[in-house]
């Protein structure tokens, strides 16, 4: 059974507490027998009043049994308290030792993995279904054991009781687990995959929407987007109408049933009734008058047992789909680079689901302390190769290596010390200035960190922000451009001081200040280091030793400068235009 | 009423118009469950004399039936009046804020990170929608139903009434009392998972950036902190509602001890009758069970709160206003001694008048942090500025 291997799964993730979740079936169990004694007492205090009719000063038993009703009340409460807090503390367990889990798991995995699902997506799959377990661990399996127990309690009872009546008060519960084990079937869920697809739709287009206000607004087609996510809203609508239509039927009936022992017992006392009614059979029929309510009680905490159930099948099918996304392997028998080479050997990468190969057998070699250059239009596959060379991603035939070891076979924290990447879109975490740059060498000191970031061109950055490097990147008020973004970013790799490094342009700068302190910081970076560099501005690459023109995932030319410009193919040509572009005037004169 | 509801929960007015019905609803099926006791108790009496008159016979069975098909109707009912309605309402809140948030100026979306916004919106629908359709019509209705059920009883004998009700008051009081502290938990709680949510997201953004600096294990140090504070203030939260929930159900179990007791004192004293007595018992031991059902929700209802003021601080925001229609004299740009500054308080323009003409280019130049750009984004209405006027046509 599916449900069961949802079970063990999550008691997987439980260690210790999973305990606890024992002894919550165990103390909800006891909590529903203990739940059976007082209508015992209230039985017992009907008796009393009926033996000594009509002297009831003789009856001397009835407070006594009245206030035994109540401790044993009571005592099925605290019980049933004690066996809620017992779940709920395995509980939160286990949905932070998922989230613990995945998230390692996801730190774990090769880069072009959340861009293609969404880092909304990731999140909501780590946060929320882990939190989706929740209710079935704390709350159904407890009472599900609770509901399990009241009918055995109620089987016992037949011995002392009315054997008759007790089967009759059972066969409600029966309808009702038939009931419920019709609404898990199949067909629901499917609905309720569907159901939870709407949902996720309407989430995906809402993180859109939203994202897209900004930029909207400033085109002023607010419309279009907005009917995209209205369209959503009432699918999602349509699917949760359609599926709580189908529900409406069984969730009638489950509620009758749990609710309907009392006309079987009237049914009985007419039938008796056509004979001899006696004492004895008045008094179990009392006593099973005063306890059917604990049968629909029980049952009915049980009612949206199905529901959650399903829930919980679609978070753990989430989360598994999560885990079983294989990290990139590490070596068994590692190798460390030797130089500080960067080679490809007929490299071929397709990224999934792509019908073709964004690098198609590419080789090339950048001797140690070379300065190599990519360009070519967007989309060429620049960007993906290098990615390669700090293994984000395994090639898909050929070798890519670095320090003349391929890259699958150098350990990881290993090559991540020997290449520094230089993003085009560096992101930096919401924390000081400092720790963003510490976090490529924890260890370094306040005066190398400072180095750093007066090599990377950030003097000016610091000296505006309020608190210098001391201030929250992110917070309140503080916001830096790309531009400013990468310096820090440079700055971070200038610190970690990588014989190699992947240094990746940004396309364009909010202004001309930016670009050339940029510029300085990227020399300063490409200093003593093999540099292999993404340019979108040709007048970068003029020095380089080595220039690859990048098209349709292959290298068309390659060459110095001016080698390149007296082949006349590709690069003459784009230099060409760009010369042009540069004498560009504002106003669109010439 | 409904003005009432519709601003204490942020509803439309048909929204409240349905909390209302469902709520109804609700306390029907609960009275309507009350009618199987009634016929047990007439059954038991009838017995009592020994046999069931014949002519008796139909009416026992019409009643049956009758009552079973008033709880499946009443069910029914319910079922409609509260999740139809609310799926219905929830479609409304959720158009209704993505009109809302088109309309906000995009200062809002810089004060904003973007997860926590989406959270908002979505999150917050799911859950009103849960306690739209279950837990607040089930809580009210059941406190409605109890509360007449306690008044005829008060027919009866209010003796024994006043025995089997007192526990009431206490613990409805004692539900009042326990907002305010789990109002403290429940945001505290939030706290710890917006810390966690935001961090996740984190990750994930800049695991390229963590990885190449070999600082995903540190930063998935600090992640496990975050979740191992957002598992500990569940268990605070739970544990903190918990208190009130069980204390407040163990106190409608006193109940039955109390009429037991005022019972024997009665029926000594010759005051009540036998059936009275067995009436209350009946009664008693079943009037509490819909209230302790919806107790357990209690700490849920009163946490809604918290999404509902999160709701209305967006709903509540200033929007910009405006005509929908425009026309101009030319298009002509001109700042006449325009001031501005962000929300954080730092002046960016000061006293700027310029006229950009219709037809040329003008050109904005100066260092980075002069206020070029945020001057383009007043001239397109991104935010409004605080002092002077922009006009584009010669019109504002």
């Amino acid at each position: 059974m599916k449900r069961k291997d949802n079970f063990s799964e999550l008691m997987g993730y439980a260690g210790k507490h999973r305990f606890l979740t024992y002894a919550s079936w165990v103390l909800s169990a006891l909590s529903a027998l203990l739940a059976l004694v007082p209508f015992v007492y209230i039985w017992l205090i009907v008796r009393e009043v009926i033996r000594v009719n009509p002297d009831f000063s003789q009856a001397s038993g009835i407070v006594k049994n009245g206030w035994m009703a109540v401790l044993f009340a009571l005592l099925s409460m605290l019980v049933y308290f004690a066996a809620l807090m017992c779940s709920h503390l395995s509980a939160f367990r286990i949905a932070g030792n998922i989230r613990k889990r995945a998230m390692a798991h996801v730190a774990a995995l090769p880069l072009g993995f959340t861009e293609e699902m969404g880092s909304g997506r990731v999140r909501r799959i780590v946060n929320e279904s882990s939190t989706a377990t929740e209710t079935y661990l704390a709350h159904q399996l407890p009472d599900l054991a609770g509901a399990i127990a009241t009918p055995i309690g109620m089987l016992a009872l037949l011995f002392a009781f009315d054997w008759r009546l007790g089967l009759l008060c059972l066969l409600p519960s029966v309808a009702a687990f038939c009931i419920m084990a019709k609404m898990t079937g199949k067909s629901m869920a499917e609905k309720m995959r569907q159901y939870q697809g709407a949902l996720e739709d309407m989430n995906n287009e809402a993180v859109e929407y939203v994202r897209g206000i900004p930029v909207v607004k400033t085109f002023g087609q607010t419309v279009f987007s907005f009917k995209r996510f209205k369209g959503s809203i009432d699918r999602y609508n349509t699917w949760v109408v359609a599926y709580t239509k189908q529900l409406m039927k069984p969730m009638l009936w489950f509620t009758t049933a749990i609710n309907g022992a009392f006309a079987l017992l009237v049914a009985a006392g007419l039938v008796v009734a056509r004979g001899d009614v006696t004492p004895e059979f008045l008094l179990d029929l009392i006593f099973y008058i005063i306890f059917t309510p604990v049968i629909s009680v029980t049952l009915n905490k049980v009612m949206y047992m199905s529901e959650n159930g399903l829930i919980v099948d679609d978070a753990m099918r989430r989360i598994r789909s999560l885990l079983e996304i294989r990290p990139l392997p590490e070596p068994a028998s590692p190798r460390l680079p030797k130089d500080n080479s960067v080679e490809f050997d007929e490299v071929r990468f397709r990224y999934r689901n792509a019908s073709e190969d964004a690098v198609k057998g590419v080789s090339f070699r950048a001797e140690p302390g070379q300065t190599v250059a990519f360009v070519g239009p967007s989309g060429g596959g620049k960007t993906t190769a290098a990615g390669l060379i700090s293994r984000f991603w395994d090639a898909s035939g050929g070798a890519v290596k670095v320090g003349g070891e391929n890259v699958r076979d150098i350990p990881k924290e290993t090559l991540m010390r020997t290449v520094s990447y230089v993003f085009q879109d560096s992101k930096l975490l919401k924390a000081s200035v400092r720790e963003n740059v510490k976090l490529a060498r924890p260890e370094a000191t306040e005066r190398e960190v400072l180095a750093a970031l007066h090599d990377a061109q950030c003097d000016d950055i610091v000296a505006k922000l309020p608190r210098g490097i001391d201030t929250v990147i992110g917070a309140k008020g503080v916001y830096l451009s790309g531009g400013e973004r990468q310096r820090i970013a440079i700055a971070r790799a200038l610190l970690k001081n990588a014989p190699i490094v992947v240094l990746d342009e940004a396309t364009a700068f909010a202004d001309p200040e930016n670009e050339a302190a940029v510029q300085r910081a990227f020399e300063r970076l490409s200093e003593g280091r093999t540099v292999i560099m993404i340019a979108h501005r040709l007048t970068t690459v003029r020095h380089a030793d080595r220039i690859f023109v990048w098209q349709e995932g292959q290298i068309a030319e390659s060459g110095t400068h001016e080698e390149l410009l007296e082949q006349k193919g590709l690069y003459e040509k784009m230099w060409r235009d760009y010369q042009t572009s540069v004498s560009w005037k504002v106003g669109g004169e010439s | 009423m409904t003005e009432y509801l519709m601003k204490k929960y942020a509803l439309s007015r048909q929204g409240a118009k349905d909390l209302i019905k469902g709520t109804l609803a609700c306390a029907l099926s609960n009275l309507v469950l009350m009618l199987p006791a009634g016929l047990l108790y007439l059954l038991v009496q009838d017995l009592s004399g020994g046999r069931i008159p014949a002519a008796r016979y139909p009416f026992y069975i019409v009643g049956v039936i009758a009552a079973l098909a008033l709880i499946f109707v009443s069910a029914g009912i319910q079922y409609r009046a509260t999740y139809f309605a609310t799926y219905k309402e929830s479609a409304v809140r959720r158009v209704t804020l993505a009109e809302k948030l088109r309309k906000l100026p995009l200062a809002f979306f810089g004060k904003k990170d973007l997860s926590d916004l989406t959270s908002t919106i979505m999150a917050d629908c799911a859950t009103l929608e849960t306690a739209f359709s279950h837990w607040i019509p089930e809580f009210f209705g059941s406190v409605l139903s109890t509360v007449l059920i306690a008044i005829g009883l008060f027919f009866s004998d209010w003796r024994m009434a006043l025995a089997a009700l007192w526990v009431l008051p206490v613990s409805l009081a004692l539900v009042g009392c326990s907002k305010k502290v789990q109002n403290y938990f429940s945001a505290k709680q939030t706290e710890a998972k917006m810390a966690l949510a935001d961090g996740i997201q984190e990750c994930i953004e800049t695991a390229r950036d963590l990885k190449s600096c070999n600082a995903e294990q540190k930063y998935l140090r600090g992640l496990n902190g975050k979740a191992d504070a957002v598992e500990k203030r569940a268990v605070k939260s739970e544990l903190g509602t918990a208190m009130f929930v069980v204390t407040a159900g163990l106190l409608l179990k006193f109940g039955i001890a109390t009429v037991a007791l005022a019972g024997s004192v009665l029926l000594a004293g010759g005051e009540i009758s036998l059936s009275v007595f067995f009436l209350y018992l009946l009664v008693v031991s079943r009037l509490y069970d819909p209230m302790n059902g919806s107790l357990q929700n209690l700490a849920a209802i009163n946490s809604v709160q918290i999404n509902i003021d999160r709701m209305k601080e967006i709903e509540e925001y200033p929007v910009q206003p405006g005509t929908a229609d425009f026309s101009s004299n030319g298009y002509d740009v001109a700042f006449e001694n325009v001031g501005f500054s962000y929300d954080d308080g730092e002046t960016v323009l000061k006293d700027v008048s310029f006229v950009a003409k219709q037809g040329e280019v003008t050109a904005l130049i100066g260092p980075s942090g002069g206020g070029k750009s945020t001057t383009a984004k007043l001239a397109a209405r991104f935010w409004d500025a605080d002092k002077g006027k922009i006009t584009v046509g010669e019109r504002t």
